[in-house]
């Protein structure tokens, strides 16, 4: 190939790359845009990008003041972080279990994981949310995270991790006097930081998102998290105040993209690893 | 200890050290295992059954009333129009979301691969919307498509286009969701592309440029295309389930509207269930969902058995 | 059938030289062996020959075209891969069709699918189809055409690679390493064989190693390589009895070749602890040189004969051979000598013995690991 043509195919990738990069940018240069503009702008000039007036204050207070915004984000950091706990919890030691002990239904204990991973959470939520609403706990943080307390898919993730750690390893524990579960919090944990780190963000980016479960039990706007918060905030702006709604849309998207910039790698690692497993 | 031979009875009895390791190893692992399994149970095991025997009553939430009504929800479901157009449309979503999604994540990965230069940063780029807020972002889309102060409509007037109402109009708003699906789904396949493609030993395109492939083209179909097989086959797979559980950007932006023309499997399930409380005829959807899913994913074990596994 | 010539190649990655100013020319129709310690460039050296890297200067030359600047595709030359390079989705059979259909059918005959409506293709896929069964036959893999490569064992995929490679009779083979995944007795076999195809096909073919046995034992010709450098180009009889380099000496043969530290005195003679080895070395005389001599070089005496002092440590029977380690006197050296059994059994551990060699047998190196000539040549030394 000449370099000419080099130069030809290279400068055509780009193009082509940069052309969809705009596309893919162009909401998040909007959303900030408009976050910035008062009202009549957005309403005369939507394709002027720098506001001619400044109003940042106006639209952040009121993303701030119409709904408890603190509050939002702070059930999520809640709701997420309890989930992640209990779901890690759960799971590092029946994967262990499953990986390196033999006892009798550990077949069987496989094969119900296997087909758990095919039922998500949309087909267990009318008797979970049944069960929860007979029992009064609706509008809890315990109602938001009850049905992710167990993730078969933390489980398999797992598995496959320690299936892949030599026996040895853990034989040497023993000689050494360990107990089962001084194992799995001193040799298990300390190597399986990859795997519970790639399962940490996927299950964050999960439930940090997730709309449908909390439309489910929650109403109160003090209980939501961010998702349902918005939705929230659109139906007391009456969905036309877009200043306000892009401020607040910023302030709900921000945290997980900064996480998400400032550990690029371990983002894409962890949700190409979990990706590609389940 | 005095013998090294062991009486030929303790063999089989309590003493026996074998078998107590054993029993020991099992009480292990069940106590590991213990939480797990309950929670298994609780959380997944019963409420599936739950949800089918459920669909086979006429349970409503608020009533205490509960009568078994053998097929009847589903009966129903057959004549339902909502559940018919729900079905359809979700249909529609999937089959325009899927292929373009899966297509415009290969040939981003691909695009990215071939050179170093900006690798990085269209990574990022092509990879934010999977780690936005989507109902964010669906709120966001829906300024964009405005159809009177929306940009997208805006420069549509710049060239004389007078843009439709997207979101608004019964024609379009398929369509338009389909489009954000696709805007959503496109890095998560692109990454995972991209890893399917960094395992392709460099030795077979060396291989095939020796053996005559002399362009990107025949190499493409030589080695990257069935390397890239199984990869291909899970990101279809994951990408069509996906879409059949299409919620977020319904319920965020056209609640299913209008005229039912962005009426989703899920969406007809939350309002039946959740909103109107017929538990009974909702579970019956939810079974009809939850055996779709398990066809696509039968289907995808048995392509993955027999095709592209090469090993 | 035309030669293979590789000239003044050199490459570097940043301050990393991998080769430096190699030449090597191919006679139409030999057999070249590539040989050295990994690392040593050879690999590099092959995939520039193939096309597959760009040296940062030198040409490379088949017959009489220059084809420093064609791709790979374009040199008609077949390469079989260390790892084989099999196109796992594709039969064996399909395996070794794809350079003939590359080269044979259009862009558009080879659509996948489409490419079977096209057409013509008809008569020009059952042309390929008989000449992949004629190299199969005489590979004797025509029984494997429908497996894929995951469902046959190392040897038969190496069969499969090389039925790929010489399918399409090239101008040149070029071989990577193509038996080190094979366990040892296939490995001798097979070595065999790729002599006898070649003897065959009568095609140039450059193969690379890092096991000298198989260098010798197969190649015409063999070049050494070691540091980016090619220290020597000879028979496989040169190489091992006439070495050029210190470094060449060190890496053929096995076992390896007892070396000493000596020096050159007034008389050009070289010494080492007093006792003359070897005259007329052409050497100024206070060198520091280094004396090698093969272990069957060494013959072994009676103490009170004349000869460097030593005394046995060790003796390790081989069957065919007896390798017998000695202590030399007042040094650190340990040599071993290559005796046969018979004449291993007159020693015991501890004995002290007087070594002894042919001087044709000794060989001289300079300080800079180049060979000094020595004369005269036939001449028993090791005399006080």
């Amino acid at each position: 190939m000449t370099p000419q043509a080099w130069t030809l195919a290279r400068a055509l990738r780009l193009a082509i790359l940069s052309v969809g990069a705009l596309v893919f940018l162009a909401p998040y240069v909007w959303m900030l845009s408009t976050a910035m503009k008062p009202r009549e702008e957005i309403f005369s000039s939507s394709l002027t990008l720098i506001p001619e007036r400044l109003a940042v204050v106006e639209n952040f207070s009121k993303a701030f003041t119409r709904v408890p915004m603190l509050q939002l984000l702070m059930n999520g950091v809640i709701v997420c972080t309890i989930i992640l706990v209990v779901q890690v919890l759960v799971a590092l030691p029946c994967a262990y279990a499953l990986a390196k002990l033999r006892f009798p239904g550990a077949r069987t204990l496989i094969a119900a994981i296997m087909l758990g991973l095919l039922v998500p959470i949309h087909a267990t939520a009318l008797p979970i949310y049944v069960a929860l609403s007979g029992a009064g706990v609706l509008n809890t943080y315990f109602a938001l995270a009850a049905p992710f307390m167990i993730s078969v898919f933390a489980i398999f993730l797992f598995l496959q991790f320690f299936r892949a750690m030599p026996d040895d390893l853990i034989n040497a524990a023993r000689l050494d006097g360990m107990s089962e579960l001084g194992i799995v919090l001193r040799v298990i944990v300390p190597n399986a930081w990859p795997a519970i780190t790639a399962f940490s963000i996927f299950s964050v980016v999960a439930h940090w998102n997730d709309l449908f479960w909390p439309q489910i039990v929650v109403t109160e706007t003090a209980m939501a998290p961010p998702p349902l918060g918005l939705i929230f905030f659109r139906a007391a702006e009456a969905g036309d105040d877009y200043g306000a709604l892009m401020a607040a849309t910023v302030v709900v998207t921000v945290p997980l993209l900064a996480a998400f910039l400032l550990a690029q790698r371990r983002f894409i690692e962890g949700i190409t690893l979990t990706g590609l497993k389940g | 200890m005095d013998s090294i031979a062991l009486p030929a009875g303790g063999r089989a009895g309590t003493s026996n050290p074998a078998a107590a390791a054993r029993r020991s190893e099992a009480f292990a692992g069940w106590r590991l295992a213990g939480p797990a399994v309950a929670l298994l149970a609780l959380l997944i095991l019963l409420p599936t059954i739950a949800v089918v025997a459920l669909s086979l009553t006429d349970f409503e939430l608020g009533y205490d009333e509960i009568r078994f009504v053998g097929l009847d929800n589903y009966l129903e479901l057959l004549d339902d129009r909502t559940f018919l157009i729900s079905l359809g449309n979700t249909l529609t979503y999937t089959l325009i979301v899927t292929p373009l999604s899966v297509a415009l994540g290969l040939g981003a990965a691909l695009l990215i691969e071939a050179d170093v230069r900006g690798r990085a940063l269209f990574r990022t780029v092509y990879f934010l919307p999977v780690v936005s807020l989507l109902v964010a972002m669906a709120t966001v889309w829906q300024y964009l498509l405005h159809p009177t102060i929306g940009p997208v409509n805006a420069l549509l007037r710049l060239v004389g286009i007078a843009g439709p109402n997207w979101l608004g109009g019964s024609d379009t708003v398929l369509l338009s969701l389909a489009f954000i699906g696709v805007w959503q789904a496109v890095g998560f396949n692109m990454v995972l592309f991209l890893a399917g493609l960094t395992a392709i030993p460099r030795e077979l395109y060396a291989a095939a440029e020796v053996d005559r492939a002399a362009t990107a083209w025949d190499r493409f179909w030589l080695v990257t295309w069935p390397m890239l097989g199984p990869t291909t086959l899970f990101v279809v797979t994951i990408s069509v389930i996906n879409a059949v559980k299409v919620f977020e950007t319904v319920s965020t932006i056209t609640q299913g509207g209008p005229n039912r023309a962005s009426e989703v499997l899920l969406w007809t399930i939350y309002q039946e269930g959740f909103v109107y409380l017929r538990v009974g005829y909702a579970s019956a959807m939810t079974v009809v969902f939850l055996g779709i899913l398990m066809v696509l994913m039968v289907l995808q074990y048995r392509a993955l058995d027999q095709r592209v596994h090469y090993t | 059938m035309s030669g293979l010539a590789l000239r003044g190649i050199s490459k570097a990655y940043g301050d990393n030289h991998i080769l430096r100013d190699v030449t090597i020319e191919a006679q139409p129709g030999e057999f070249v062996a590539l040989v050295g310690p990994s690392g040593c460039g050879k690999t590099t050296l092959l995939r520039i020959a193939a096309g597959l890297d760009h040296a940062d200067r030198g040409s490379v030359w088949l017959g009489e075209r220059d084809m420093t600047a064609m791709r790979p595709s374009e040199r008609d030359i077949a390469m079989v891969f260390q790892s084989y390079a099999l196109y796992p989705h594709l039969t064996a059979g399909q395996n070794i069709a794809v350079p003939l259909a590359m080269r044979d059918l259009t862009i558009w005959q080879r659509l996948p699918g489409i490419g079977n409506l096209m057409p013509s293709q008809r008569g020009i896929r059952a042309d390929i189809q008989r000449r992949v069964l004629e190299t199969a036959r005489s590979l004797r893999i025509d029984h494997l055409l429908d497996r894929k490569p995951g469902q046959m064992s190392g040897g038969q995929r190496q069969r499969v690679a090389l039925g790929r490679a010489l399918v399409r009779s090239p101008a040149a083979f070029l071989m990577d390493e193509p038996l080190s995944n094979l366990d040892a007795n296939l490995r001798v076999h097979t070595r065999a064989e790729i002599v006898e195809l070649h003897r065959r096909a009568g095609v140039t073919t450059l193969y690379v190693t890092h096991d000298q046995a198989e260098a010798l034992s197969m190649a015409d010709r063999v070049a050494v390589m070691i540091g980016g450098r090619l220290l020597q180009f000879d028979t496989p009889e040169g190489i091992y009895s006439n070495p050029a380099h210190i470094e060449v000496a060190r890496f053929i043969g096995s076992p390896q070749i007892n070396l000493l530290n000596g020096e050159v005195d007034a008389a050009h003679g070289v010494r080492i602890g007093g006792r003359l080895l070897a005259e007329g070395v052409n050497a100024r005389p206070g060198t520091s040189v280094t004396v090698g001599f093969r272990p069957e070089a060494i013959k072994l005496g009676a103490p009170e004969q004349a000869g460097l002092i030593a005394s046995v440590r060790r003796i390790e029977f081989l069957g065919s051979e007896t390798l017998v380690f000695i202590d030399l006197a007042g040094g650190g050296d340990t040599l071993v000598a290559k005796l046969a059994p018979s004449d291993a059994t007159a020693f015991a551990l501890g004995q002290a013995v007087t070594i002894m060699a042919a001087s044709r047998d000794v060989l001289v190196f300079g300080g800079d690991g180049a060979r000094l000539s020595v004369s005269p040549p036939m001449r028993m030394v090791a005399n006080g």
